[in-house]
């Protein structure tokens, strides 16, 4: 199906909901189907069970040999490998794909010169410029530091590649004149419809402001930074989007991070005082700074109104995610800062947004006390339908999984999950809770690398982990999980997707100074169907809509969410996990209007787009899994 | 003739001359010899006494170090480098260990514990004050690795049980219930094995496993022989709040905050267990209590 034909459907679909659709099937369009024998990679050897009880025993009795024959160093790490599980096949399948392993993040790191700046890392959007069905791909591309007292800091430019085939790219960053602002040293790629064409546009962000490149469908951006209003400066981070005032038009949050120059840390001469090594300064040296709330007004344009944002405590944000948290209709905004306590943001009847992190039982560890939080994932780990958050934290910081009891209401449950532990020796930046697996429950996978070069407690370079969710508790299985996993990594941005659109989802990893990893899923031979939501109103994807489906007995929930990861854009279309001796499956929506909407009868292993208005209009008692009793009862 | 006779005379005198000589020579250097022996034996026994009294005196001088080293281990540091700076003496080490701890000179207290485990490896306490070093550096990944290495290195069994025990605890301040059971099925003693199990430790590492039950029944046992302990009143809490027994929990963290208000953790809990018991306004005073309390610590940090 041609970019026309696939945008042609959608207005055509649009339009006739003005003239009265309701009950229609029609507008349920299969994008791609493929054959059910996906090709795989060869497995990887049997990793040993764990069942064998003299397996821990034994490299537990290893790592205590290795600790005492060294000196100790910060370096040093046992690696907890108790837990590991049995596991048939590596989990993914880590790629070389040219020409993206011409492509090293930027951090401008100089001997002899340590900075904050190069500490931040830089993030990946996946995104279907092109809207042929397949995701392509954004790196931002960091910065360099020169000898100019005028502008010591200048951009390095992100690199563009578009998909020609599955797993295929090319690169397209120059003629599709995406060549990031040179006065920006960039961190962070949110791609967004801000304009509502239908074409994926991009914001880049980073230290100096934040880059509007609006897609213009014809295979080029255009530059609308200055036009849009977006220009601001600052040290911007993350960012991520939508209708936050429900409006119809797509807002824009921007995190920020703190007030840095890079004379004052040079004068702050940082490290280690007692060996006298040095390194970047800690950011709690430098003054936070404020968060940027930006409005569209529908003609292109936006309009700061940041003071809606009540308790806006200046923090040092480094993610942020959309979603309706309280489950009242309205967009709410989590950020997590780095160096003090996270915000959660919820929509009020004023039209402000409260910061409420505290009372939520977000804003940092177990016992409140403030973390150095990155990275944000949410799904519903435990599998009550309630939306649950986790962020990545700073080494000898948990990592924090917090589950939603109720709307707007969350319990730490690292500890009670099985996470305990497991971030603690690790600088965490980048993750994703994700149906890895295929089994109806999402998994965890992480990305660390410490922020000091040599002064920190632990290595620079540092291992990700992966857990598999057994119904609602984590199993660390990170020695099943391929390649990537089995080395170490300074590891930042991270993106999830189907990149080839086999049904099982891959990731892609921006470490510093080095070729990003892609990751593809190896794990699924489950049956599966892949949805994009269309709203008529406000943002696409609906952030705030939700979409549940009936798998392994148990209604599944899906949200539509922005912003998870860590300074990137994962995949926005939803892929399923559904029966393995079904030919089709019906998903209920319930769309940010409130309405929800029931689809019938989509077939699996195809991408579908789901366009609000026509499906089969559902009260709230009658959602799919009436459905499926009633016709059990039949 | 006369020459002849002067001969034969010189001959005969040479005779015993020559007879004589080396008696007196054998006896001259066997005077020396005797001599020299009793010189040798004088000033063996001179440096022995000498020693021996320099050692009484270094002995006394590491008691007296010793005895002051709580009260004034500024002196006691001064004392223990006089009797020893070159860091042969593990005795000294772990004593200047301690006083360069307690002046909060946390590098040099380092040294010295290292130093200390270095000459010392079969000692659990040089390793377990090394360790503890770094912890209050907060520097928990290196004190684990230091126990670790301890527990390989230290002979005794009991000993090694001892640094586990104390392994565990540093495990639980990670929240790193893996590795904190591999300890405790590996415990060589029953003493220490026991005395774990009846530890606050325990309900804690139960905690951990999502054992809020059994985590509650271990921490009752503790309470029963340790009544007054405000610790295991806010871990019976904490537990108490993992089980949604929000009016119990509030009721544990109230105590502990009633004898420490500035407890921010317990403040943070009753927060979380009165937003349970939907008395949000109390939450959110103690809430605030507890952010107080944090920004406040955070300035002392700084």
């Amino acid at each position: 199906m041609s970019v026309i034909q696939r945008t042609r459907l959608i207005g055509d679909a649009l339009r006739s909901e003005d003239s009265g659709g309701e009950g229609r099937v029609r507008e349920i369009i299969p994008i791609v189907s493929l054959p059910k024998s996906l090709s795989v990679g060869p497995s990887l050897p049997r990793c040993p069970s764990s069942r064998n009880s003299k397996t821990p025993a034994i490299v537990y009795l290893i790592a205590l040999l290795s600790a005492c024959t060294r000196t100790p160093q910060p370096e040093t790490a046992i690696e907890p490998r108790i837990n590991a599980v049995p596991i048939e096949q590596a989990w993914f399948e880590s790629q070389s794909i040219e020409p993206i392993q011409g492509f090293v993040y930027s951090t401008g790191h100089q001997p002899n010169r340590y900075t904050l700046l190069e500490t931040v890392g830089g993030g990946v959007a996946l995104f279907d410029a092109n809207l042929d069905g397949v995701l392509d791909l954004y790196f931002v591309g960091g910065g360099r530091f020169v000898n100019d007292s005028q502008q010591p800091i200048a951009g390095v430019p992100g690199k563009f590649y578009l998909s020609k085939s599955l797993r295929g790219y090319i690169e397209r960053t120059a003629s599709a004149r995406i060549e990031s602002n040179a006065a920006i040293y960039s961190h962070g790629a949110h791609a967004w419809d801000y304009d509502q064409d239908g074409f994926p546009d991009l914001v880049v962000t980073g230290y100096g402001g934040q880059s509007l490149y609006r897609n213009l469908g014809d295979g080029t951006f255009e530059d609308r930074s200055s036009a849009a209003g977006l220009d601001a400066f600052g040290w911007s981070t993350a960012a991520t989007s939508g209708d936050f005032n429900a409006d119809g038009f797509p807002d824009l949050y921007v995190a920020r991070y703190c007030k840095w120059s890079i004379e004052e840390e040079a004068n702050k001469r940082c490290g280690d005082q007692d060996s006298g090594m040095r390194d970047s300064c800690p950011p709690q040296m430098f003054a936070p700074e404020s968060d940027l709330l930006f409005f569209s007004k529908g003609d292109g344009t936006f309009l700061d109104e940041s003071d809606k944002l009540r308790g806006n405590d200046a923090g040092r944000g480094l993610g942020v995610l959309a979603a309706d948290l309280n489950a009242d209709g309205h967009t709410d905004i989590y950020v997590a800062n780095d160096a003090g306590p996270n915000q959660l943001y919820l929509h009020t009847d004023a039209d402000r947004w409260d910061d409420e992190a505290l009372l939520a039982g977000v804003s940092g560890n177990e016992f409140g006390i403030p973390e150095g939080s990155m990275g944000i994932a949410s799904a519903d780990v435990n599998g009550d339908s309630q939306l649950d958050l986790f962020v990545t934290n700073f080494e000898l910081e948990n990592n924090s999984l917090y589950l939603g009891s109720a709307p707007g209401i969350f319990q730490h449950a690292t500890v009670s999950s099985g996470l305990g532990g497991a971030g603690f020796q690790y600088v965490g930046f980048g993750t994703a809770l994700a149906d890895f697996d295929a089994d109806g429950w999402q998994d965890l996978l992480v990305i660390n690398g410490n922020v000091f070069y040599q002064t920190g407690q632990t290595a620079y370079l540092q291992p990700p982990l992966l857990y598999k969710n057994n119904r609602g508790r984590f199993m660390d299985v990170k020695t099943s999980g391929g390649d990537f996993f089995r080395s170490t990594h300074a590891g930042r941005g991270l993106a999830i997707g189907d990149l080839d659109n086999d049904g099982t989802l891959d990731f892609v990893a921006v470490d510093q100074e080095k070729s990003p990893t892609i990751g593809f899923g190896k794990r699924s031979n489950a049956n599966w169907v892949r949805v994009e939501l269309i709203c008529r109103w406000g943002s696409n994807p609906p952030i705030g809509g939700l979409l549940e489906h009936q798998f392994d007995s148990r209604t599944i929930t899906r949200w539509c969410t922005s912003g998870d990861g860590y300074l990137s854009t994962s995949d926005q279309r939803i892929v399923l996990t559904v029966e393995k001796d079904t030919k089709t499956v019906d998903l209920t929506v319930k769309w940010p209007s409130g309405k929800r909407e029931l689809y019938a009868s989509l077939p699996v292993r195809t991408s579908n787009i789901l366009i609000e208005g026509h499906g089969v209009q559902v009260r709230h008692a009658e959602s799919i899994e009436d459905k499926h009793k009633t016709t059990a009862v039949r | 003739m006369s020459k002849s006779v002067t001969q034969k005379a010189s001959k005969t005198s040479t005779k015993p001359q020559r007879s004589a000589r080396p008696t007196i020579a054998f006896q001259a250097k066997s005077v020396r010899l005797i001599l020299l022996f009793s010189l040798l034996t004088a000033v063996v026994c001179i440096w022995w006494l000498i020693q021996n009294s320099f050692q009484g005196s270094n002995r006394q001088m590491i008691e007296q170090a010793m005895q002051v080293l709580k009260s004034r281990p500024e002196l006691a540091e001064q004392m223990l480098m006089l009797v020893d700076n070159t860091g042969s003496n593990p005795e000294v080490l772990g004593g200047l260990a301690e006083a360069q701890f307690q002046q909060a000179k946390f590098a040099e207290a380092e040294e010295s514990a290292r130093k200390w485990t270095m000459l010392s490896r079969a000692n659990a306490l040089a390793w377990e004050k090394l360790a503890a070093i770094q912890r209050t550096q907060n520097r928990i990944v290196r004190a684990q690795e230091t126990l670790e290495a301890g527990i390989v290195l230290v002979t005794d069994a009991r000993e090694r049980d001892l640094l586990r025990a104390q392994l565990i605890e540093y495990y639980l301040l990670a929240d790193d219930r893996h590795k904190a059971h591999w300890l405790n099925e590996n415990f060589e003693t029953d003493t220490v094995r026991d005395a774990f199990h009846e530890s606050m430790n325990y309900a804690q590492l139960l905690r951990l496993d999502g054992k809020f039950a059994e985590a509650y029944v271990a921490i009752q046992g503790y309470l029963a022989r340790n009544k007054e302990s405000m610790p295991a009143i806010m871990l019976r809490g904490v537990i108490l709040l993992d089980q949604q027994h929000y009016q119990l929990a509030a009721d544990d963290l109230a105590a502990v905050i009633a004898d420490s208000p500035n407890n921010k953790e317990a403040q943070y809990k009753l927060a979380m267990a009165l937003r349970g018991l939907n008395r949000l306004d109390e939450a959110t005073n103690h809430l605030n209590i507890s952010r107080q309390l944090t920004n406040q610590l955070e300035k002392e940090t700084k």
